[in-house]
């Protein structure tokens, strides 16, 4: 571009600094947006291809009272299989300087399958003595590689030296026991040695890892690959004969599943939000850019016929919009980066430790960077083409005013009955559509996103309310380890006078349909309840099952119907009459009655114990059949802070949502203003007082604003259940017992922005100078 | 019999405006020639055609019939392109609303010219020209209308054409301010030798030109020659 050239377009860029202003701050919250949860999603998918491929991460974990040599070498037979480790896991104690640390061991017999990741020393050799360390907890209790500690395991003191520091990709999410609801990293660890360096008289391996063929180690999982996975697990199931065979497959393992709902989590915000604020970005460039682009008419006009070709006109017009749009995606991509994005990112890195996790930038942000200028460059380039197709004295002379024709409302009796106002603003509106669609739809995502973001509050709230108040409003909640016997589990109810419940993964199947999902047996008691869908208390049925709410859409069950369950590792499947659904905030899948589950022949083994009577935490160190003790007041917190990140993250939405639309409100509003600047000084003219001619502006706002309001609360509560239902496939809420509240909260908000705006804007019509405005070629 | 003299020569030239439905015949069988280095008035009421004719004479719009001459190129005959190097080196012009770029200085309004790769003298030389050096870094809003129009004007000199084409270029001044402007139009013809071409439709300006074309309902209604024309400061209207 010429020397003068550039001098006018960074004029004009500063005399139209509201209008550019306006298109910068839409393309920087869009790429905002986007980048923020696009970095924390891309750098976890990548953090996590990366280190499951370098320590291939088991596709299979199977587990058991005891697995044997040959078992190993049964397994390693079997043709979907392609190798196999056997591991024994088992709690015990370092002592350093003077205080216990909680410390995982596993005994291992190779480290070829969810292998330890080396950070530093030697690495592992098979019946090599010495113990890798977890490189996290190393780092926090200052342990160096050559240290030699003090362990316990099993009642059995004895030393090891430090040979390594590590990672594994089984600890990426790692709680070492039932005192801890959420992660503590480096406050305890786990530690790998040698099968050989097993302290106690025999060692037994439990758990028997998997490398099944055609699962490739990356993060995702195709279907083929989950399949393969099944079917792997059936061979072995088949090929060993264990009573207590027990399997999770890689996309249920803690570590794997956790990390998965939280990255699902923010995907979800990655593409949703983005994909509207990005439309509403682009709306608004195109409104503004032809707009500009018309205003400058006769100076284009008279570039051409001075002689500027129709190509230097048009790449002067063109680098406009490029230039703040580019500047806009760039800065707001860069910024998203460094406040939400990094914030999100420390609240994952404060739940799973993954080597070298980072934030990365993905090919859909640079796509993305790229195409945000070239709509706004298209959009110049289309309305610049429109004139420059002209010949120079076509484009020197004004544009005639477009023709409209009487519009339907004006040919009925109703319209000589309205208002100077009234008429005036419903043919401004029908002559400036894309401009009154643009307000719109920016009104409109406005209250849209509002309602969805008091609505996640009040659903979030709602949910620990419904959840420890009406469902499950025992004061105790105690697990038991697996294996643990159902007299054992009595005994304490009967101490704690508790509600036993048995809690297992099962196979749905309906007709050719399957998927893993829960079965949730329960015992007599009132501490572990049930609600209808309307939220009602209900009772279980005493034949037949329930099935959750979630569950049942997905299958498309409905009363009466019947279904089939199988509990894995067993093959054998009930067939049961659905005769109830039920809502519940988690864990979704069947519900049934002991006394119907045993009616199908099956055994009921209790897990989990609800009490009102307190039980002593230190039962989780004292006694080997409890597995956790946790309060209603601890999962109370530890659900608040895993939650507290996505609320962040939704109110941040929130003021971006308000705050594009300001900007669209006041954007649109200042053109609206300018385009009638003529008019409004005729009417200051004529004598209207400054107040009526800002009371017919807004009255033409308080009817866009209402249009945009009522369609985006509208969509509201659909938009809400969508996002809800793709953060978290297993969480269901109670939408039926909403508040009007957010309905309340997104409309008064949206209108009082609106008026606001408009009322900012209206001002300037006292300043309006009469003659200033009337002179110059109509 | 051409005039071997003749710097623009119109043959039968017509032209049409489509709107719709609606056909307008602005132009019809002109037949015209300016002889180079003279100042040429086309004269005639609104609607006259005269605009359309100084249009077509600019390349800034085509005959839908006949041919246009510039020397001994024909403009008819040039494309888009062509037109715009023939508009960008050959012709100066100076708009009724001046049309300066408005986010431009007055100096950097006639130094846009050198963006065109066309040689052109001194913007500021340009500027002293019009009287109008000492505002050289003035907005044009911050000018009045016959300094926006002199600004105009030395923008359209400064590239030192072979034709200026006025239009009505003191259609938006007063009497003295539209005097001063006619003065440095007609030295550019007497002084400088070059063609200038003005349309009005005020018929004391034809007391200063050498031709005055009249114009009337689309065509040439007569051309006379002014054998002694009056300076532009002897005029009075």
């Amino acid at each position: 571009m010429t020397r003068n050239l550039r001098r006018k377009l960074l004029r004009d860029l500063k005399a139209n600094f509201v209008q550019f202003l306006a298109i910068f701050i839409m393309c920087f919250l869009a790429m905002f947006v986007l980048e923020a949860f696009d970095s924390v999603v891309t750098g976890s998918c990548n953090s996590l291809d990366r280190y499951y491929i370098q320590t291939d991460f088991a596709d299979l974990e199977a587990s058991s009272e005891g697995f044997t040599t040959e078992d190993l070498l049964t397994v390693r037979m079997l043709p979907s299989v392609k190798n196999a480790e056997l591991r024994y896991t088992v709690n015990g104690k370092a002592r350093l300087g003077g205080a216990e640390k909680k410390l995982e061991f596993n005994y291992i017999d190779g480290n070829e399958i969810s292998k330890m990741l080396l950070v530093s020393g030697e690495p592992y050799e098979k019946e090599k003595s010495g113990i890798w360390i977890d490189s996290d907890f190393a780092v926090r209790q200052g342990i160096n590689v050559g240290d030699t500690l003090q362990l316990t395991c099993e009642g059995v003191d004895f030393y090891e030296t430090v040979r390594g520091t590590v990672s594994n990709p089984e600890h990426v999410y790692f709680l070492i026991d039932g005192t801890y609801i959420e992660p503590d990293i480096g406050g305890y660890g786990y530690a790998f040695l040698d099968a050989g360096e097993y302290p106690g008289e025999s060692l037994l391996f439990d758990t028997m890892y998997v490398d099944v063929y055609g699962v490739e180690h990356q993060y995702y999982l195709t279907d083929e690959e989950k399949a393969a996975i099944d079917g792997c697990r059936q061979d072995i199931t088949q090929a060993i004969s264990k009573t207590s065979l027990a399997f999770t497959a890689k996309q249920k393992q803690t570590g794997y599943d956790s990390i998965a709902v939280d990255v699902g989590s923010y995907k979800t915000l990655r593409t949703f939000f983005p994909a509207i604020f990005m439309m509403i970005a682009v709306l608004g460039i195109v409104t503004t850019m032809t707009r500009l682009v018309t205003k400058q008419r006769t100076v284009i006009g008279t570039l051409k016929a001075l002689g500027f070709s129709n190509v230097v006109v048009m790449i002067h017009y063109v680098s406009y919009s490029v230039v703040i749009a580019l500047t806009g995606a760039i800065l707001g991509a860069v910024a998203g980066w460094y406040t939400l994005g990094a914030s999100i990112f420390d609240a994952m890195k404060a739940y799973y430790c993954i080597p070298g996790y980072s934030m990365e930038v993905s090919g859909t942000v640079v796509i993305t960077i790229v195409l945000i200028p070239v709509i706004a460059g298209v959009t110049n380039y289309m309305a610049c083409r429109k004139l420059l197709v002209q010949r120079a004295s076509e484009i020197l002379r004004p544009e005639p005013p477009a023709v409209m024709g009487a519009g339907l409302l004006e040919k009925t009796p109703l319209w000589s009955k309205m208002n100077f106002a009234t008429r005036w603003n419903l043919r401004d509106v029908n002559r400036n559509r894309l401009r009154t669609i643009a307000a719109v739809l920016g009104v409109l995502q406005c209250a849209m996103l509002l309602y969805t973001a008091f609505g996640v509050n009040e659903l979030n709230k709602s949910v620990e309310n419904w959840e420890y108040s009406e469902l499950s409003p025992a004061n105790y909640t105690v697990t038991f380890s697996a294996g643990t016997d159902y007299g054992t589990v009595y005994d304490y109810a009967r101490q704690y006078s508790g509600q036993m419940v048995q809690s297992a993964p099962a196979d749905l199947i309906s007709g050719d349909d399957s998927g893993l999902y829960r079965i949730t047996v329960v015992d007599e008691g009132n501490l572990y309840r049930f609600q209808a869908e309307n939220g009602d208390y209900t009772k279980l049925p005493d034949h037949g099952v329930a099935i959750s709410k979630r569950a049942a859409d997905r299958f498309g069950i409905a009363v009466g119907d019947t279904m089939g369950f199988r509990m894995p590792p067993a093959s054998k499947v009930y067939n049961v009459k659905v005769e109830l659904i039920y809502k519940a905030p988690n864990s979704q899948g069947i519900a049934m009655k002991r006394s119907c589950f045993e009616e199908l022949g099956a055994d009921f083994r209790p897990d989990t114990l609800y009490t009102d009577m307190t039980v002593p935490f230190t039962y989780v160190n004292d006694r080997t059949e409890i597995a956790s003790v946790f309060s209603k007041e601890q999962y109370i917190r530890s659900m608040k802070a895993k939650g507290a990140s996505f609320d962040y993250s939704v109110l941040y939405i929130m003021v971006i949502a308000v705050a594009i639309g300001i900007v669209v409100m006041y954007n649109l509003g200042i053109l609206s203003f300018i385009e009638k600047v003529r008019e409004i000084a005729t009417l200051k003219v004529l004598g209207f007082p400054t107040n009526k001619i800002r009371w017919i502006l807004q009255q033409q706002n308080i009817f866009i604003t209402g249009i945009g309001t009522a369609i985006g609360l509208a969509l509201g509560p659909t938009v809400l259940e969508f996002m809800m239902a793709e953060v978290d496939v297993d969480a269901d809420y109670m939408y039926s017992r909403m508040s009007p509240m957010p309905y309340v909260y997104a409309f008064a908000l949206s209108f009082i922005l609106s008026i606001a705006v408009n009322s900012i804007i209206s001002s300037k019509v006292k300043d309006i100078d009469m003659v200033e405005a009337l002179k110059g070629v109509e | 019999m051409a005039d071997e003299r003749a710097l623009i020569r119109f043959e039968n030239v017509g032209k049409i405006y489509r709107t719709g439905q609606i056909v307008y015949e602005a132009l019809h069988d002109v037949n015209l020639e300016i002889n180079d280095g003279e100042l040429a008035v086309i004269l005639g009421p609104s609607g006259a055609g005269k605009s359309t004719l100084l249009n077509l004479l600019g390349g800034l719009d085509g005959a839908t019939s006949g041919r246009i001459f510039f020397g001994d190129d024909e403009i008819t005959a040039f494309d888009d392109s062509r037109l715009g190097k023939f508009r960008a080196v050959d012709v100066g012009i100076v708009f009724q609303f001046y049309n300066l770029v408005p986010t431009l200085t007055a100096i950097e309004n006639v130094d846009l010219m050198q963006d065109l790769g066309v040689k052109i003298m001194n913007p500021l030389e340009a500027l002293e020209m019009v009287g109008l050096a000492d505002r050289k870094d003035n907005f044009p809003s911050q000018l009045s209308g016959g300094q926006q129009q002199r600004i105009s004007i030395a923008r359209a000199i400064a590239k030192m054409p072979r034709l200026l084409l006025c239009d009505e270029p003191t259609g938006a001044l007063d009497t003295n301010t539209g005097r001063g402007v006619l003065k440095i139009l007609q030295d550019q013809s007497r002084v400088y030798k070059r063609t200038v071409v003005m349309v009005t439709h005020n018929s004391m300006f034809a007391e200063i030109a050498d031709k005055v074309i009249m114009v009337k309902n689309g065509t040439v209604e007569e051309v006379k020659i002014n054998e002694s024309p009056k300076d532009a400061d002897e005029l009075q209207w």
